[in-house]
């Protein structure tokens, strides 16, 4: 079930988030043997990628984790706007879900 | 000027609202750039690189120029008007959650806050941010506005500093 969530980032900051997939009755994905995807663009039909966000699976697959880290200078070169994102899982057999979508909200900061 | 710097100012003179943040100003800003050139007769556009509000320069069309302060002016009101939009739409689709401004307990009074008011309120505010704008509008066309025709020359030389369009021949 996908979930919206908007993420606020501040440029030259260090972005820490955890997901939890989880199904429309609310149980954890077993995420045992997935993979998962994310990235930031700044429109729909945009080609580019603004960010990779590099989602990892957590090591406690049955929990449904997703972790996304981050780096100060990951986020230091991105233009201030509301950019969308969302984060999809992938398993060996090709099936693919959405997790979560939203907003990417990139804030300006004085010191970067 | 920097978009980020427009959007800032924007959020600043607005009051710092809690509802938008600086990048949902920032993207209406780039996405909305047209409604600019539609009321100023203006080509902007989002450069696709520097995601900053260009056009060419009127001086060299190899260059371009990014926005200057007199068209920021208009771009800013047309924000302010959009926001204000947004805050009667909202209004208007919270009718089911009234607060309550009064509530005296032994004497049964409940005075609530009635958004018919409050409605009428922001669209008389709104009503009157549309007529500025309008005006300002009209104002900026008018500061650009040039003669169809000019018969003779001037008898004052002009200052060709500004812009090539107020060159005149002098005649002294």
């Amino acid at each position: 079930m996908t979930t919206e969530y908007d993420i606020l980032a501040i440029k030259g900051n260090c972005l820490n988030l955890r997901f939890v997939a989880s199904n429309t009755n609310g149980t954890p994905i077993d995420l045992t043997q997935y993979v998962a995807t994310g990235f930031v663009r700044l429109s729909y039909s945009s080609t580019g990628v603004l960010l990779d966000l590099q989602p990892v699976v957590h090591s406690s697959y049955v929990s449904g984790l997703i972790d996304v880290t981050i780096s100060a200078s990951g986020l230091e070169d991105l233009p201030i706007t509301e950019a969308i994102y969302d984060i999809k899982i992938y398993n060996i057999t090709g099936c693919s879900a959405e997790v979560v979508r939203g907003h990417f909200d990139i804030y300006p900061a004085g010191t970067v | 000027m920097k978009i980020v710097d427009i959007a800032d100012e924007i959020y600043r003179e607005l009051g710092e609202p809690t509802d938008v943040g600086i990048p949902a100003i920032a993207y209406w800003l780039r996405a909305n750039v047209g409604k600019l050139n539609t009321a100023i007769y203006k080509q902007y556009f989002v450069d696709e690189v520097t995601l900053e509000v260009m056009c060419v320069d009127p001086n060299d069309e190899t260059k371009f120029e990014e926005i200057s302060i007199d068209e920021i002016t208009i771009l800013k009101l047309l924000y302010v008007v959009h926001y204000y939009d947004l805050q009667i739409r909202k209004n208007s689709l919270s009718y089911n959650t009234r607060s309550a401004i009064e509530v005296v307990s032994d004497g049964h009074t409940v005075r609530m806050v009635s958004p018919t008011e409050i409605g009428k309120n922001l669209y008389m505010f709104r009503k009157g941010l549309g007529d500025d704008l309008k005006q300002w509008i009209n104002w900026y066309r008018l500061s650009r506005s040039t003669p169809r025709q000019v018969a003779g020359d001037d008898t004052e030389q002009g200052w060709p500093y500004i812009r090539p369009i107020y060159r005149r021949t002098y005649i002294p």
